[in-house]
């Protein structure tokens, strides 16, 4: 049943104008920002080489920056695919198709969410295919904080769109679905610039904040904490969800 | 096949449905009458475990709604009061899908599409947008998705609005057919519809059940006379005696010249006033006191 859902929204994103317009914006500008890394990281290791300087490793000369504007965009753009999620079912009524049919609530909130994680892994995974490849012919890239990179990218896109989906179950407005979805994840995103600060504040932007735990990643530091951090999020977004679906069920 | 036990739904201070009982047996045709916001469309989303009871219980195919909801849901078709279509799916696409979500084993899905598209007439359309169907059109997408699975009890919301009068007769037909095989519980603030499909009447109104069973049981309960509305051409002074005299007539009136009301009581005396009425020229005979005036004295009776 999961597997219906989930392919019903991935063919969805995929036959949907809107989509294709977000995923390409998101691969307009991180293709503009991976030629301007490509293009200061190849000046800083000519002026290192004539001073003598250790070169710039591509990891943290590429990947780490890349992977950090790549986050900041997935969070700007993520919630303009998620906002209809199910905020658009219950506006036309064809929550009703899924609340009659014997299925459950969190098979239709998982179903949503890997249909997403779906659509996100052929976008990224396929249009972002140019960038390991680029490295791998051009350079000598490090293997294992690229893929850690990677596995950074897919954790926060788990996140942001369990994230999108909680809004959107909580509302059939989808500007409001968007809007909150903003506001969360640019929320926990900033949180994390309260790291420098002393005291319980500094230590929020350290366990809670976004950039805190999806940094490590591009850094190639898998840290189980990190781990349980997206986990733990993603899981608890999702399960509002299933809750506000089932809550039509209520007495 | 279907049993509700005195259920309720309160939105906040709101009493939706409250209290309403009644059952329906395998293979009959339920018809749910009352007037808009009477609470038809919360009792059925309650039936299909789409919504929660505040109070009562209700079976369906022998499981319970609330708890045994899976399985209830297993058991039946949902046309909701908006179809429940998703205007980017082809109409094909859509009744698959559909078939997926309501757990039709994919071996039999093509096939099970394929029937229900012809069932329901949409051949002509199968693989256009659902955004670019008329109203009428997805109405039938409505019907079809919720017939895809075969399901043993059909619940359908208002299934004739929006649909021209051609659609109307079709999908009146269609209903007519699945009776026999399939429990169907149909929801219309129209009266004819009732009558052209139904076999029970359930009335409701203000949340409250006013009135149930077939027509003549309706007509026992709420106490309904026969009366039959004459115009004659040539009256003449002892028409109106003579309409009286008739045996089981209770009483006549001349409501105007040539104009003549003769109430029957209980009794269905329509064919023995025509044939008087013969010798002074009938014009016309209207029986009134049918499920119109049933319907809204019912309604009435309870001020909504």
């Amino acid at each position: 049943m999961i597997f219906h859902i989930a392919r019903r929204e991935f063919l969805h994103y995929l036959r949907s104008p809107g989509a294709y317009f977000v995923g390409a914006g998101l691969l307009f500008i991180g293709g503009v920002f991976f030629s301007l890394v490509i293009d200061s990281y190849t000046r800083f290791a000519a002026q290192g080489a004539m001073y003598g300087q250790d070169p710039l490793s591509i990891s943290q000369g590429i990947i780490e920056p890349l992977a950090s504007t790549l986050g900041l965009l997935l969070v700007l753009f993520l919630p303009t695919l998620t906002m209809r999620a199910l905020a658009e079912e219950q506006k036309s009524g064809s929550m009703a198709l899924l609340l009659s049919a014997p299925i459950s609530s969190t098979e239709v909130v998982l179903g949503k969410w890997l249909g997403l994680m779906s659509y996100l892994g052929c976008l990224l995974g396929l249009g972002m295919a140019y960038v390991p490849a680029m490295l791998f012919v051009f350079g000598d890239p490090p293997l294992a904080p690229l893929l850690s990179a990677y596995l950074g990218v897919a954790l926060l896109c788990a996140v942001g769109a369990a994230v999108g989906i909680m809004t959107s179950s909580l509302t059939s407005n989808q500007v409001v679905a968007a809007v909150s979805s903003w506001t969360l994840l640019l929320g926990l995103w900033i949180l994390s610039f309260l790291e420098s600060l002393d005291g319980w504040m500094g230590s929020l932007g350290t366990h809670i904040g976004l950039i805190v735990h999806y940094e490590s990643f591009s850094q190639g530091l898998v840290r189980s904490n990190d781990l349980a951090y997206f986990a733990v999020v993603t899981a608890i977004c999702l399960f509002v969800a299933q809750q506000r679906v089932e809550s039509q069920r209520w007495r | 096949m279907i049993e509700v036990n005195s259920i309720s739904r309160r939105y906040g201070s709101l009493v939706a449905v409250n209290g309403i009982s009644f059952s329906v047996e395998p293979g009959e045709v339920l018809g749910f009458l009352g007037p808009n916001g009477a609470g038809k469309t919360t009792t059925m989303r309650i039936l299909v475990g789409a919504l929660g009871a505040t109070s009562g219980t209700a079976r369906v195919a022998g499981h319970d709604v609330a708890t045994q909801s899976r399985q209830a849901r297993r058991a039946l078709g949902y046309l909701p009061d908006t179809p429940p279509v998703y205007p980017s799916m082809t109409v094909r696409d859509y009744l698959d899908y559909a078939a997926r979500l309501r757990g039709v084993p994919s071996k039999d899905r093509r096939q099970a599409v394929a029937s229900t598209i012809s069932k329901t007439g949409l051949d002509q359309v199968d693989g256009r947008l659902i955004a670019n169907l008329s109203r009428g059109y997805r109405q039938r997408v409505g019907l079809a998705q919720a017939l895809v699975h075969d399901p043993k009890v059909l619940i359908l919301d208002e299934p004739t609005t929006g649909l021209d009068p051609a659609q109307v007769a079709e999908i009146r037909n269609l209903i007519r057919d699945l009776r026999g095989e399939r429990t169907v519980v149909l929801s219309t603030h129209i009266l004819s519809e009732v009558t052209a499909t139904c076999d029970r009447v359930v009335i409701i109104s203000g949340g409250q059940l006013v009135a149930s069973g077939t027509e003549e049981q309706l007509r026992d309960q709420l106490g309904a006379e026969h009366r039959v509305r004459l115009h004659l051409s040539r009256p003449e002074s002892d028409t109106l005696s003579c309409l009286r005299s008739l045996e089981g007539v209770e009483a006549a009136e001349e409501l105007a010249s040539g104009h003549f009301i003769v109430n029957t009581g209980r009794q269905d005396l329509r064919e023995t006033v025509n044939q008087t009425a013969q010798q002074w020229g009938l014009l016309e005979s209207r029986s009134e006191g049918g499920l119109e005036e049933l319907y809204l004295s019912a309604i009435e009776e309870h001020g909504a």
